[in-house]
């Protein structure tokens, strides 16, 4: 900027024909303009000056290169001296700052270590001093007493053993005299009395009183029936599962240099002004730069020396008081260390094996005998226990034995006769029993039917001498899986008496039936009876019930969308009776998926174990992989009864060569106006790479002549590869608004069926 | 005069630009695949170059013959305006290395235009080529249907191309290397 500025000052001092405030004007414009600082604007008051000067002096001719050289010898003057001043005090200041650092750091290195090292010395003395006396202690009274612990342990343990050794076969001995002497003999033969006639007592509760019970039962059982009786209830029948440094730039402080420059050179024209400037600014920051390097290293070197001399003595009049400190106590412990622990060995080496004997010894002494008693009193209780168990339990077993045989025959008979006492008691509370139980059939075809009446045959015997009421006699029927099991006639008297000593078959008893839901699942039921409230008997009898007729599927259907599929039903009769000639196979569906054509088949006459397949055309309107809907089949015969049923709500396979959906909004279809469908067709599984396709659309339902497809109708399409889709667009025109129906689109490939797909809207 | 010799060359290389863009949008016939071929049975001869295509009903007297193009909504609205007909080839959705191969040529008496769609029943075959085939290729099935259809959906841009069911199918066998294309009077 300060360029810019001589530049523009010369060219209005050139090109001035006006007065000079004009020029002035210029000059004070310019200077504001460019917001220089206080010191530019002395300058611009110089110039005004020079101006004025040469305008009222008149010219003369300019002398410039005369002016330059002055200028230059006057700058290199005031540089030289300058520089000089100023890079003396800036070397003198910097090396003064620089070396005190550099030798402070030195030195106190230095005097630190020394401080560190002198400590170290004086700690590692002592340390070892103290650290040997301390050894020396510890390690003795450490020696002393762990030798007398351990002494004191080896005493104890080697009396323990002797006296073990000496005492035991004394003790033994007198052990087994003492037992000898004992009433073992007495009082084991005393206890085995008690136990003898205890057992026989036990014996004669557990076996004869049953066998009495049990033989008065068999005797009662096999007492002659007088009378063999059989009826019905009703009637008769048969039975059934996550800084760059150096300070010329600073010294170069511009506005500064230009004053002195302005004051140096004092011509009479501007341009000689000028030249004297220019030449007094190179002169001036030459010499200046030259002559402030070498006056700065000059002084900066010797500086720098004395500052580290002085910075050197102030690092060594310090104190290292810590370093020392820090050494005497790195010293103090490593030889304290050292020392202890040689000291401590050898002054435990030395005390342990004396104090070890001795208290050894002195412990062997005063423990022994109180040893040598406590194993003579061990011995001796042992042997004696030992020997007294023996004699009291052989004289224990032989009393016991012995009471045994004398009481148990007299426990035996009597017990055994009040078993036959009490079961003749309850012979004449309960003299009626439930001997037998059966299912009997209503259809009689070996086929225990959901729906079938199923009633009950029971058998009953009358042990007394006199006839026993009917009414007395209930017989009554609960079914395990209640959910699944109407009991029609849960229990029931008997219609007839029973005679004296009779044997009675009673027939068509009670009523219960079992649900379709029943089929196939094994189950059981309980029929039990009572005489005057008291239980005479219950019969448990396993049932499974079955449809006459199994129905189940041939094949696993696997169903095309849109088009005619075979599903075929194995039938097969598993009664013992022929079916009825109008027996009929039915499907159904709640479903609108599956379109059934044949609802009905005629089986015809199937002979017991026979079977045969019968087959229902349906279609599957769905666009997945799997047709999943309710689906029942059922066999029913003539008389609307149903033998046999299939219900079934699994996913069977759905699979066409091509899928076809829409991919459209089809509910405009309702509105008056043309709907563009779009439609995306896959190849799922065609692998003819020239067969081309064919398209055809209809509407289905009430309305469907209110709809006209809009383009080619069919449409046709290239071929398509395996796994490859595409989409086309039917435009469809709905004449007048509607209440819905079906979009129906058939796709052909070179003339045959591959889908059949439809869509409501 | 020195402006016209530094251009030249750019005008070549434009040029070449414009004729390679073409011929990538019309999709040449694959190397392997030019040539002469016959039908016995059905007494027809099918000639293929790298552009263009003949085919000669020789029982009927009767010659097809036609340019490549390309299989896109521009190019079936660029030939219907010129009413002439063209082979039309894209690559096979399945197999980028196959083209699928629609020789058309269009009734346009028969054309109409509703709801956005237009279409016009065509003459079509059809056949597939393998564009990666070094060897001269010996045999080309293919399948010629009269009655087909050309629907262009507008919204779209889609083109669909069909036939009816029951075509005829060829079995073409290579008899020259050469492909002479016998001049046809338009």
């Amino acid at each position: 900027m300060f360029a810019d500025f001589w530049s523009i000052s010369g060219k209005e001092l050139r090109c001035h024909d006006g007065s000079s405030a004009k020029a002035s004007e210029k000059i004070s414009h310019y200077m504001s303009q460019g917001g220089y600082m206080l010191v530019s604007r002395v300058h611009a008051l110089l110039l005004s000056l020079f101006f004025l000067n040469s305008v009222f002096a008149q010219t003369q001719p300019a002398d410039t290169g005369s002016a330059r050289r002055d200028g230059r010898s006057q700058g290199e003057s005031d540089g030289r001296r300058d520089g000089y001043s100023r890079g003396r005090s800036d070397g003198d200041r910097e090396g003064q700052a620089q070396g005190y650092r550099d030798g402070f750091a030195r030195c106190e290195a230095i005097e630190r270590q020394r401080a560190y090292d002198s400590g170290y010395s004086d700690g590692s003395s002592r340390g070892n001093w103290e650290g040997d006396s301390e050894g020396r202690r510890r390690g003795d009274n450490d020696g002393q007493s762990q030798g007398r612990s351990d002494g004191q342990a080896d005493g104890d343990h080697r009396a323990d053993n002797d006296a073990e050794a000496a005492a035991t076969p004394p003790g033994r001995q007198l052990g087994r005299e003492q037992a000898e002497a004992s009433d073992a003999r007495e009082q084991g033969r005393a206890d085995g009395i008690v136990a003898g006639d205890r057992a026989a007592r036990a014996q004669a509760l557990a076996y004869d009183y049953p066998l009495g019970h049990s033989d008065y039962k068999a005797e009662r059982f096999r007492e002659a029936i007088v009378n063999r009786d059989a009826f019905s209830q009703i009637a008769p029948a048969p039975l059934f599962e996550e800084e760059v440094r150096f300070g010329i730039a600073r010294a170069l402080q511009v506005p500064r240099l230009e004053a002195v420059a302005g004051a140096r050179c004092n011509y009479p024209t501007s341009e000689e002004n000028s030249a004297c400037q220019d030449g007094y600014n190179d002169g001036y920051r030459s010499a200046y730069d030259s002559e402030y390097r070498h006056a700065y290293r000059s002084a900066y070197d010797g500086a720098f020396r004395s500052g580290a001399d002085r910075g050197c003595y102030d690092a060594q009049s310090r104190s290292y008081s810590g370093d020392r400190d820090r050494g005497y106590n790195d010293g103090y412990r490593a030889a304290y260390d050292r020392a202890y622990q040689s000291a401590y060995r050898r002054a435990y080496d030395a005390i342990y094996p004396s104090a070890f004997r001795q208290a050894s010894d002195e412990t062997y002494r005063a423990v022994y005998r109180s040893y040598y008693d406590a194993h003579f009193e061990a011995a001796r209780a042992a042997a004696y226990r030992a020997r007294y168990d023996a004699l009291y339990e052989a004289a224990y077993e032989a009393a016991k034995a012995e009471k045994y045989a004398e009481v148990y025959p007299g426990y035996a008979a009597q017990e055994y006769a009040r078993g036959r006492a009490d079961e003749a008691a309850d012979f004449a509370a309960r003299p009626v029993r439930l001997l037998e139980s059966s299912l009997i059939e209503t259809i009689p075809n070996g086929v225990y039917e959901p729906g079938e009446a199923i009633r009950f045959r029971v058998q009953l015997r009358n042990f007394a001498d006199a006839g026993l009421l009917g009414r007395d006699v209930r017989v009554t029927v609960r079914a395990a899986d209640a959910a699944n099991t109407v009991v029609a006639q849960g229990e029931a008297v008997l219609a007839r008496d029973l005679r004296n000593k009779s044997l009675t078959d009673v027939s068509d008893l009670l009523e219960v039936r079992f649900n379709e839901s029943a089929a196939a699942k094994a189950t059981h039921l309980l029929v039990a009876a009572s005489y005057q409230g008291r239980a005479v008997g219950e019969i448990r009898l396993d049932v499974t019930p079955q449809f006459m007729v199994d129905v189940k599927l041939a094949d696993e259907p696997v169903f095309q969308e849109g088009m005619e599929t075979a599903v075929r039903l194995l039938v097969r009769n598993r009664s013992e009776t022929p079916t009825n000639p109008g027996l009929g196979l039915r499907i159904a569906s709640p479903s609108e998926k599956l379109e059934i054509l044949t609802s009905e088949v005629n089986a015809g006459v199937l002979a017991p174990g026979a079977s045969g397949v019968f087959e229902f055309r349906v279609i599957a309107h769905t666009g997945g992989n799997t047709l999943q809907v309710p689906i029942t089949f059922g066999a029913i015969l003539g008389g609307g009864r149903r033998v046999g049923l299939l219900e079934t709500n699994k996913a069977y396979p759905v699979r066409n060569d091509f899928r076809v959906l829409p991919t459209s909004d089809l509910s405009t279809l309702r509105n008056k106006g043309v709907t563009r469908v779009s439609y995306k067709i896959t190849n799922i599984g065609s692998t003819d790479q020239f067969k081309g396709l064919q398209l055809k659309v209809s509407v289905l339902g009430p309305n469907r002549d209110k709809f006209q497809v809009v383009g080619p109708n069919p449409q046709f399409l290239p071929p398509m590869d395996r796994g490859i889709a595409t989409t086309f667009v039917v435009p469809l025109l709905a004449k007048e608004k509607n209440t819905g129906g079906k979009v129906q689109i058939e796709i052909q490939e070179d003339g045959k069926t591959v889908v059949v797909h439809q869509a409501a809207f | 005069m020195l402006i016209m010799k530094l251009t030249q060359p750019l005008h070549n290389l434009a040029r070449l630009f414009v004729v390679t863009a073409f011929l990538a949008a019309c999709v040449s016939i694959p190397s392997a695949y030019r040539g002469t071929y016959l039908d016995q049975e059905h007494n027809v001869e099918l000639v293929l170059s790298m552009a263009k295509g003949t085919l000669e009903f020789k029982d009927e007297g009767r010659i097809l013959q036609a340019g490549t193009a390309d299989y896109s909504f521009k190019g079936f609205t660029k030939a219907i305006k010129k009413g002439r007909p063209g082979i039309f080839a894209r690559p096979n959705a399945a197999d980028s290395d196959e083209l699928d191969v629609f020789w058309v040529k269009p009734n346009y008496d028969t054309l109409q235009e509703s709801n956005g769609l237009i279409w016009f029943e065509a003459e079509i075959f059809y056949t597939r080529l393998d564009k990666d085939l070094r060897a001269k290729v010996q045999t080309l099935k293919a399948v010629h249907a009269l009655g087909g259809t050309v629907m262009l959906d507008t919204p779209t841009e889609s083109v669909q191309v069909g036939w009816p069911a029951g075509p005829t199918e060829y079995a073409l066998q290579r008899i020259s290397d050469k492909a002479k294309h016998p001049k046809v009077d338009e």
